[in-house]
């Protein structure tokens, strides 16, 4: 049993991985097929596991409706909202648009519901921004103060208004604040960027070099 | 004297238009011959299906004259049109390979050719039958024909592109200009798919390099013991779940945009599994919400571990980790509204996360939370700044697993993290003053030389 | 002093009453505010689309969803006017399951201005799962991949696809990502592997992660945020949705610093008054 449950998984990971890392160096048709294959197999485990995922989803909230719990109206929107969802698609076959150019069932959904709702939460962005930036801009030492003058200078040039404001009160620089944002976008904050990204990159190849190795085995379980 | 002056004008124009409608006859057309040094030969790093023509570049290459290739496989055609160029380019120096894969140069014509794309592949004959019988129109096949049709495709195309690198192609070139042609000898040769990318050989010495100091530092480290430098965010983990345990108030754990296939989200599981012990150990309430399955199965599995191995596997329930939604805004809705009918006393953001994240963080601030993000996802490390109590960022998420076990093996790969970054610097600092020097001399074959094996991937 | 605190914690609620006046406002009543500057990154786009012959086909991948409605959705129908101005064949697709009806929208809203007829002038292939797979695929043949359209059209013979096996075949491309998968999937899997021209447009958070990639030629341009899509409706001298929606986002940049000067200000009097 602890052959299955242990040795059998860390021997697959390690074969499987070393594998896909020498892939990446063999242009031959038979390593790019092999890739394919790969990229299948991890579509057809995602599509199982949604059954787990639907079970876990549906599974409390019925149980929710069936004892009246606390909030089982929200758990009655779930199952409608899946109900149209999964109905109207189906009666449209997925299209959103009829041959004629009209919107089916689903194109009506998708652009009166799904839309709308998606916009929303997205749009809270904007308000938590702002109230985000009001709490935490205090200039309170020197590295406060450099980022708060380079995040004025990067709004004043995002926008026509603060291009507008600076020519009529910097122009004077020959300097627009236009070329300003560019010079900070591309060498400032790529360089900060590209500091990260070099030490994820490490930490990502440490991370896989444990696990194809065998020596993180968390993701394996209990006995 | 103006005289003189208006017939040497008149001299002039007439000897400078005489000189245009020349040059005008020469852009039109020049005298060409056939190409010398032609050779057919596989196209190195590739998979097959392509053949690599080359010959030497020619005094009358210009704007005036075109190369164009025919294919044929036999010897005596017939000759099918594969391709033209301008005869000032395709060179064997635009062909972007760096120094120890490829030689190129301007006194050389380089030109890849693509099979396919001259010989198509043919339907195979049960599709050919049935696109046959239905007249060319596919969109009166049934669902089972369509898929007959395309599998038959699919077959069709692996025996072809199979076929193609046993066959031997022919090829001549032939210099256009204007009305003139003049066609080369014939060659051929045989494509053929390679079984190493030399273009490649930086990388895998990196990668093998990377490796080779990892295991040893992983070897060495169970002899001698590395320091980390402390991470506030990890250590205030106790403090977290210990407030959680106090309050009576649950703990908040996500795991991140990505499924379990990308390193972050299994990364993520790593601490996971450190924190779960932690709310195993105190009493504390765990809920996990996830965003993908596949996900959700492999945390199952490590939370019901952590509890175990605290010896209280009776505080495990099944609905710790539960699955909301992959959309991104319906995950973000519905953990929101969890968060604020919950009211966490700790929430965890460990993986990589788009811009719900600080949906979520100013939704677990407003119910007084303690949030510690841990993420590599550097575009929204200022929003987790500006809201969350500690931000562990960039590799310190995949350092975190190693600092929170102490597991002396684990804390080795962080040294070589390290070791790595280190070398990444120095090349950096050795590879400007280089080639800063050689662009400064004119040395262009040292800058190529010092910068391919760090451009070339 | 008291009134100091107060301010300095001002209730949110009333920033987010703030926040949606002065959006409201230039909404109802706009100012007329002047063009904005092009900028570079994405002129970079522009002259690429400018310089291809017509004729030429042009991939264009719609990775968002109804998120990317106010900044990337109005770049990509300013890209694709523009492609449709200059007579290139136009093949759409998308990575992303949610962002098919504005993908479908985009295209066919475009190709009506222009009298661009379906699977001649352009063609919508749909969405397909598993990026990584699908970008390898393409690069090989698009019709193992796509062998029918989104509408259940057979993709061989297609006129618009005319000369086109793999990615190799299409002139440009242009990614229209809100996200992941996007332009790094594009780039590891397919620009790097099978060498095509390819830029990006993208929202907000997404440009400085992008331009890295503008920065070492990975890329040659990239249109960024609501600004960018104004930017290019300006280059294309069609203003739209996202020059309209310009003045709106110019009022909320300065509202965020109106508060924080105050914030500021505020602190100043605190410590030395």
């Amino acid at each position: 049993m602890n052959f299955i449950k242990k040795q059998l998984p860390l021997t697959v990971c390690f074969v499987i991985g070393t594998l896909c890392f020498a892939q990446y160096y063999v242009p031959a048709r038979a390593s790019q097929d092999f890739l394919e294959t790969m990229n299948g197999y991890v579509l057809i485990m995602a599509f199982f596991a949604y059954f787990l995922g639907m079970y876990s989803i549906f599974a409390p909230n019925l149980r929710k409706i069936a004892n009246q719990a606390d909030g089982w109206g929200y758990s009655v929107v779930l199952f409608l909202g899946v109900g149209i969802g999964v109905a109207t698609g189906l009666l449209s076959h997925a299209r959103q648009m009829a041959p004629d150019g009209s919107l089916t069932s689903f194109g009506w959904m998708y652009n009166y519901m799904y839309y709308p709702l998606n916009a929303t939460m997205y749009s809270l962005l904007g308000f938590f921004i702002v109230s985000t930036s009001f709490r935490a801009f205090r200039v309170k030492g020197g590295p406060a103060l450099v980022l708060f003058i380079s995040a004025v200078i990067l709004i004043f040039g995002r926008v026509p208004l603060g291009q507008m404001l600076w020519a009529k009160f910097f122009g004077w620089t020959h300097v627009s604040v236009s070329q300003i944002v560019e010079w900070v976008m591309n060498y400032p904050v790529i360089a900060g960027k590209r500091g990260i990204m070099i030490g994820i990159a490490l930490g990502s190849i440490a991370a896989s070099i444990k696990i194809i190795a065998g020596i993180e085995k968390q993701y394996l379980g209990g006995d | 004297m103006k005289l003189k002056i208006t017939i040497t004008v008149l001299l002039a124009a007439a000897c400078l238009s005489a000189g245009m409608a020349r040059a005008e006859v020469l852009a039109e057309s020049a005298a060409v011959y056939p190409v010398s040094g032609l050779t057919a030969g596989d196209m190195p790093y590739d998979a097959g299906g392509f053949i690599l023509l080359k010959w030497a570049a020619m005094p009358y290459d210009g704007l005036a004259v075109q190369y164009k290739v025919f294919s044929s496989t036999a010897q005596d055609g017939p000759w099918l049109f594969a391709g033209s160029t301008r005869s000032d380019r395709a060179y064997s120096s635009d062909i972007k390979l760096p120094f120890w894969a490829w030689t190129g140069s301007k006194n050389q014509h380089a030109l890849p050719v693509e099979i396919a794309k001259i010989f198509p592949p043919p339907l195979s004959p049960a599709a050919a039958a049935l696109v046959e019988k239905f007249g060319g129109h596919r969109e009166k096949f049934t669902g089972r024909q369509n898929f007959e049709v395309e599998s038959g495709e699919v077959r069709a195309r692996r025996a072809y592109e199979e076929g193609i690198n046993r066959t031997r192609y022919f090829f001549k070139v032939a210099a256009v200009s204007g009305a003139q042609s003049a066609e080369s000898a014939v060659v051929s040769a045989v494509p053929a798919a390679a079984w190493f990318s030399l273009p490649r050989l930086n990388n895998l010495i990196y990668a093998l390099a990377l490796a080779f100091v990892f295991l040893w530092l992983i070897f060495h480290a169970k002899r001698k013991t590395y320091f980390l430098r402390r991470l506030a965010g990890l250590d205030a983990i106790d403090e977290a779940i210990g407030r959680a345990t106090e309050m009576g108030r649950p703990v908040y754990y996500m795991t991140g945009r990505y499924d379990i296939d990308k390193i972050s989200t299994i990364a993520s599981t790593f601490i996971l599994a450190e924190v779960a012990k932690k709310t195993a150990r105190y009493g504390a309430q765990l809920k996990v919400p996830h965003a993908y399955p596949m996900t959700m199965a492999v945390c199952q599995e490590i939370v019901k571990q952590a509890y175990t191995e605290e010896g209280r596997p009776d505080y495990f329930r099944e609905d710790i980790n539960f699955f909301l939604s992959s959309d991104q805004f319906a995950y973000t809705a519905a953990a929101d509204g969890l968060m604020a009918r919950d009211k966490p006393a700790a929430c965890f953001y460990a993986g990589y996360y788009y811009s719900e994240s600080l949906l979520l963080t100013e939704v677990g601030a407003s119910v007084g939370a303690i949030q510690i993000a841990i993420t590599d996802a550097e575009a929204q490390l200022p929003f987790f700044f500006t809201t969350c109590d500690y931000t562990i960022m960039g590799e310190e998420l995949y350092a975190a697993s190693a600092y929170l076990s102490k597991d002396p093996v684990l804390v080795g790969t962080v040294r070589g993290q390290d070791l790595g970054k280190i070398f990444v610097m120095a090349a950096i600092a050795v590879g400007i003053i280089a080639v800063a020097v050689g662009t400064v001399c004119h040395w262009s074959e040292f800058v190529r030389v010092v910068l391919d094996p760090v451009t070339s991937f | 002093m008291k009134v100091i605190d107060k301010l300095l914690n001002l209730d949110r609620r009333i920033i987010f009453l703030s926040v949606l006046l002065v959006i409201l406002i230039p909404i109802i009543r706009p100012f007329n505010l002047a063009g904005v500057e092009i900028t570079g990154a994405v002129k970079g786009v522009y002259d690429t689309i400018e310089s291809l012959p017509p004729g030429s086909a042009v991939l264009v991948s719609f990775d968002y969803d109804p998120s990317g409605k106010p900044d990337v959705y109005p770049m990509s129908v300013a890209v694709c006017r523009h492609a449709f101005r200059r007579n290139l064949r136009v093949v759409g697709m998308n990575l992303w399951a949610s962002g098919t009806g504005l993908a479908e929208e985009a295209l066919r809203k475009t190709a009506l201005e222009y009298g661009r007829e379906y699977k001649k002038d352009y063609v919508y292939l749909g969405y397909q799962p598993q990026a990584e797979a699908v970008i390898t695929q393409l690069g090989k043949d698009i019709y193992v991949m796509y062998p029918t359209d989104y509408y259940r059209n057979p993709t061989r013979g297609m006129p618009v696809l005319d000369g086109i096996l793999s990615l190799r075949d299409f002139a440009f491309m242009v990614d229209f990502s809100n996200g992941h998968p996007g332009l790094e999937e594009w780039l590891i899997y397919g620009a790097d592997k099978f060498g095509f021209k390819i830029a990006c447009g993208c929202s907000a958070v997404s440009e400085p992660g992008f331009r890295p990639f503008l920065n070492s030629g990975q890329i040659v341009g990239l249109i960024g945020a609501m600004k960018g899509a104004a930017e290019y409706e300006r280059l294309i001298g069609m203003p739209d949705k996202a020059t309209a929606g310009m003045e709106a986002v110019s009022m909320g940049h300065f509202l965020i610093l109106f508060l924080v000067f105050g914030a500021n200000a505020l602190l100043l009097v605190k410590k030395y008054f």
